[in-house]
């Protein structure tokens, strides 16, 4: 008798869900907002609600303005963000929805190889997409319809090699990257540069994202004698790492976390973090214009610098992108998308301007300080002396 | 190739070992799959997370409370759920474990958030020196704990009442309800016995590593792989299997790098199962 | 024979749905041809699983290395040959059937739960393959030429005719001898062997015919996708999705798999993309749900439900029916 009543309960439910589901999609889509879609990682192993934030933080202000101009009359902005739990099918079927049936005017990037196989989707549905949190290098060529405005890995890299040759090391390095395509580039270049620098690479190596146990390249890099670490990895990966280099009693003098020390998260290792340098692309003392009002107005929900950076990188995007279709005078995919390339502004990752889809952004260098705060030391304007890695000596 | 790899390699398969002898136990008693072994392990993490994080308890203080608490959360999960759909069609059992598996995430999800996390305490990332070779404490401390483990399992299910009535079961659920034990108990207890295992494992990951409300597939994969390697049901051939996973992930790293570890893991793993489905130990087992 | 009449009742259903299908395509807005290919893709996958698990009795998790193995196989033969797309999607359907039959060597040695893990394994072996293949792209995976291939009408035509390959083969699962040949087989192996049925044969052909499905279906997720990487087109999920839309529809049936592709990807996960936390909750309760209280899935629940219906309005002209 239960099974029965439940029974049909279920099967009246589903029923019911799928009518009531069905005639509420149908009911959306006004005509005078302009729609942005993003499909992003907001649960799962990443999470970007930092960026997200960032793009309401740019349309809300438009949207209090009145709007944007749009050849002429002004036109609220709706961004509608999914999320995808880092999950790359769901990110294509998030994306095409968003361009096919909410009619996107453009879309905004999530990050990382995500936005590398987001771009082959902007380039078929030939939608406009504004991006970040991809090194310019690692943008794929495509058909032309999509934008990165992200620091570049060389500037990152050749400012890590110049505070590296004042830290007093013997120049021999441990280089351990993921295997994916950020991560192979990413040895590629740090080999190029090493021996321009001065500097050799002692023991590289690669490991797939999810790998726990790296004693193989730590006894290596004992062996060797590295002093310098560089890592480029997902965040849970070097948690492994660093723990178990201090376990091992592995002690370099200067260790650098690509990607992965990129992470508020970074502060959960307490002082086996301390020292370690970090690549960035904002930083509060970075002088770029609204530096003071990312910090006064998101410092209380997110106090590292790491996700104020992010903040900024979101607003610096859908600034961009909202920019271009006031000059567009039209949410049309092509005159949106000609309007990006001919940029002219300056935002929160300073200035903006294309070169074959790509616009690179200052680098900076930082130190994570043991108190979980985060110190620039290069480039020189605004940078604190280098401090030692205490955390792993 | 150094002595360091490959005592890291043993000593990480200790952790293997823990993850799957919970997975190992419930298909040889209950002959099924589950596939929400992963999420009992994170519950042991977040457990311990709670208690270290609230109460200030060093993990392995928090240990035996995250083993119990899990034990308690599976327990009436296979007296009043999963039991009852054992006399169904094949891959129900197994699909109902799925179905809360997705549950747990969304429970943890919902309430930890879903930034990674770890279990700060002295040794994770303490290390000492035996015979030159270096080692890292929380591996060693797990394997010491896995030892420990697997030997109780064996000891209960060998030398006690309640695991006669378990192997009972096991062998043949009729004649052994038909003797007066009640076969739905004795899954129940061993359900939240493998979830006590799992929880151990929890703590000892999140010492050790770091760990995600969706991280439970991996784990899950490992406690498969381990099964495979093991033999099912055989807990000293969890303990081997463990170790073979742990020298496997580190000679292919070190002979073929990094990126093809999961590949030749996984390809073992899956032509042992196949060439061998009754486990590469199954005979050392039961010598 | 009423065996036979039903089949050519779904027989001429399935014809015309298809050509209906390929129809109304045209004319549909390009959100929803998208929708439509999803969805068809979707079934492919879960009905190429029905017919192995449902039928014959064999639980795979293995789907997404066929997924993968066809999207990659189309993608590489689109980018490195002249052949035009619809023999490429020929050319993913045989390769994926020629890695199951290798496959097939030490899978279908292993019976019961120890064939799921053993599909589960192979396919993530195929995914890690697929990460350090360089001349695939390796992790990052490859782009195809976006002037070859199909997109809106097109794609949606050629996933009509693909997810009506899987419809003729599970009718024809669920009508022929062959298919009660397997039913006995998953019910009852060593009675079946004794009554002369093929074991193996049976076993390797279902196989490898899902699997040259799941391979087909995979070249139009490249498609559709036109960029494939291991962690999207090789993913777990694929092979999750298979056994959860085949499962709240209704395994062993013709019909089960649509409505829980429809149920599962219309009704829930794009439903609920804005809530990540209850759509993985409704999923999981769902699935508990109706292997609990349906285990043949919401057909068998709407059957039932309708049955009382159906004899309200027969009995009055039916007079003379046994009660």
């Amino acid at each position: 008798m239960i099974r029965r009543i439940v029974a049909t309960a279920l099967a009246v439910t589903t029923t019911v869900g799928l009518t009531a589901c069905g005639s509420n999609s149908s009911s959306e889509g006004s005509t005078d907002a302009v729609v942005i879609g993003a499909s992003m990682m907001l649960s799962g192993q990443t999470n970007l609600e930092t960026i997200r934030d960032g793009y309401q933080w740019a349309v809300d202000e438009a949207n209090a303005a009145g709007g944007i101009d749009v050849g002429g009359a002004k036109r609220k902005v709706t961004l509608k963000i999914l999320d995808n739990r880092g999950d790359t099918n769901t990110m294509v079927q998030q994306v095409r929805s968003l361009a096919l049936q909410d009619k996107a005017a453009a879309l905004l990037g999530s990050c990382c190889q995500q936005n590398i196989d987001m771009s082959a989707q902007a380039d078929s549905l030939k939608t406009p997409l504004v991006m970040g949190a991809l090194p310019i290098e690692l943008r794929p060529d495509g058909k032309g319809y999509v934008w990165d405005s992200f620091q570049s890995l060389v500037d990152g890299a050749g400012g890590f090699f110049q505070v590296a040759a004042t830290a007093g090391t013997n120049k021999k390095i441990l280089l351990i990257t993921n295997n994916d395509s950020q991560g192979k580039s990413t040895a590629d270049l740090y080999k190029g540069l090493a021996g321009k620098a001065g500097f050799t690479v002692a023991v590289s190596t690669d490991a797939p994202a999810g790998t726990t146990d790296y004693s193989d390249a730590i006894g290596k890099a004992k062996a060797a004698g590295a002093e310098v670490v560089i890592a480029s990895m997902t965040p849970p990966d070097c948690f492994a790492m660093w723990k178990q280099m201090k376990a091992l009693a592995y002690t370099p003098k200067l260790a650098i976390g690509l990607q992965c020390a990129q992470t508020p998260g970074w502060a959960s290792l307490g002082a086996v973090g301390a020292g370690t340098l970090v690549q960035m692309s904002w930083i509060r003392t970075s002088g770029l214009p609204k530096a003071d009002e990312v910090v006064s107005k998101y410092s209380a929900k997110y106090p590292n610098d790491n996700d104020l950076s992010s903040v900024a990188l979101g607003y610096h995007e859908a600034t961009i992108l909202l920019a271009a279709i006031t000059k567009a005078g039209s949410t049309d995919h092509e005159k949106v998308n000609a309007a990006i390339g001919q940029t002219d502004l300056s935002s929160a990752l300073g200035k903006v301007s294309f070169a074959g889809g790509k616009s690179a952004t200052p680098s900076f260098v930082g130190q994570w300080n043991a108190d979980g705060t985060i110190t620039q030391v290069w480039p020189k304007q605004g940078a604190s002396a280098l401090k030692s890695l205490s955390g792993l000596a | 190739m150094s002595a360091d790899v490959l005592v890291a390699g043993l000593l990480s398969g200790g952790l293997y070992a823990l993850i799957g002898l919970g997975i190992s136990l419930v298909f040889g008693v209950l002959k099924v799959m589950n596939l929400m072994h992963g999420e009992l392990v994170l519950g042991g993490a977040y457990l311990a997370a709670l208690l270290v994080g609230s109460a200030g308890f060093d993990p392995l203080v928090a240990l035996p409370f995250a083993m119990l608490g899990v034990a308690l959360i599976a327990y009436p999960l296979q007296r009043y759920l999963l039991t009852g759909l054992l006399r169904a069609n094949g891959s129900a059992p197994m699909v109902a474990t799925f179905g809360l598996s997705l549950v747990a995430q969304a429970a943890l999800q919902a309430a930890f958030g879903t930034d990674p996390r770890a279990l700060s305490a002295p040794y994770a990332q303490a290390g000492f020196t035996v015979l030159g070779v270096r080692v890292q404490a929380v591996y060693a401390i797990s394997f010491a704990l896995t030892v420990v483990l697997c030997g109780v399992t064996h000891l209960v299910l060998s030398r006690t009442r309640a695991g006669s009535a378990v192997r009972a079961a096991a062998a043949d659920p009729t004649t052994a309800s038909m003797l007066g034990i009640n076969v739905g108990r004795v899954y129940a207890l061993t359900l939240a016995g493998s979830a006590a295992l799992a929880a151990a494992a929890g703590v000892m990951t999140g010492v050790a590593q770091s760990f995600t409300p969706s991280a439970g597939l991996p784990l899950l994969l490992t406690g498969f792989a381990v099964m495979a390697l093991a033999g099912i049901g055989s807990v000293g051939g969890v303990l081997l299997g463990g170790i073979t996973l742990g020298l496997l992930q580190s000679l292919s790293t070190a002979y073929f790098g990094g990126g093809w570890r999961n590949f030749v893991v996984y390809t073992v793993f899956f032509l042992a199962l196949s060439f061998r489905p009754t486990g590469l130990f199954r005979r050392v087992a039961h010598a | 024979m009423t065996g036979r009449k039903d089949a050519t009742t779904a027989g001429a259903a399935l014809l015309v749905a298809a050509v209906v299908g390929l129809a109304v395509a045209p004319g549909l807005e390009p959100g929803v041809q998208d929708l439509g290919t999803t969805l068809l893709v979707y079934l492919t996958v879960a009905q190429a699983w029905n017919i192995l698990a449902g039928f014959a009795g064999q639980v795979s998790l293995g789907a997404a290395a066929f997924v993968a193995t066809g999207a990659y196989t189309a993608g590489l033969a689109l980018a490195h040959t002249s052949i035009g797309w619809a023999a490429a999607v020929a050319l993913a359907g045989a390769i994926a059937g020629l890695i199951a039959a290798m496959l097939a060597v030490p899978l279908l040695r292993l019976r019961g739960d120890y064939f799921t893990i053993g599909t589960l394994a192979a396919s993530i072996a195929v995914q890690a393959l697929l990460t350090n293949w360089n001349w695939a792209g390796g992790a990052s995976g490859l782009t195809l030429p976006i002037d070859r291939i199909p997109a809106g009408t097109t794609l949606l035509r050629l996933a009509v005719v693909v997810a009506a390959a899987a419809m003729g083969l599970t009718a024809y699962v669920r009508y022929s001898a062959f298919g009660l040949r397997l039913g006995a087989l998953r019910d009852n192996e060593p009675a079946a062997a004794g009554l002369g049925v093929a074991v193996y044969g049976h076993r390797f052909a279902t196989w490898v015919g899902s699997s040259v499905l799941t391979g087909m279906a995979g070249a139009v997720v490249a498609y559709q996708y036109v960029a494939v990487s291991p962690s999207g087109v090789a993913s777990v999920n694929w092979s999750l999705d298979a056994v959860l839309m085949a499962l709240v529809g209704g395994a062993g049936s013709l019909i089960g798999p649509v409505l829980g592709t429809t149920i599962v990807y219309y009704g829930l996960t794009r439903m609920l993309e804005d809530f990540q936390v209850l759509s993985l909750l409704v999923e999981g309760t769902l699935l508990v749900l109706i292997v609990r209280f349906a285990p043949a899935g919401v057909l068998a629940l709407l059957t039932r439900a309708a049955r009382p219906l159906r004899r309200a309005a027969t009995l009055p002209a039916a007079g003379t029916e046994p009660a």
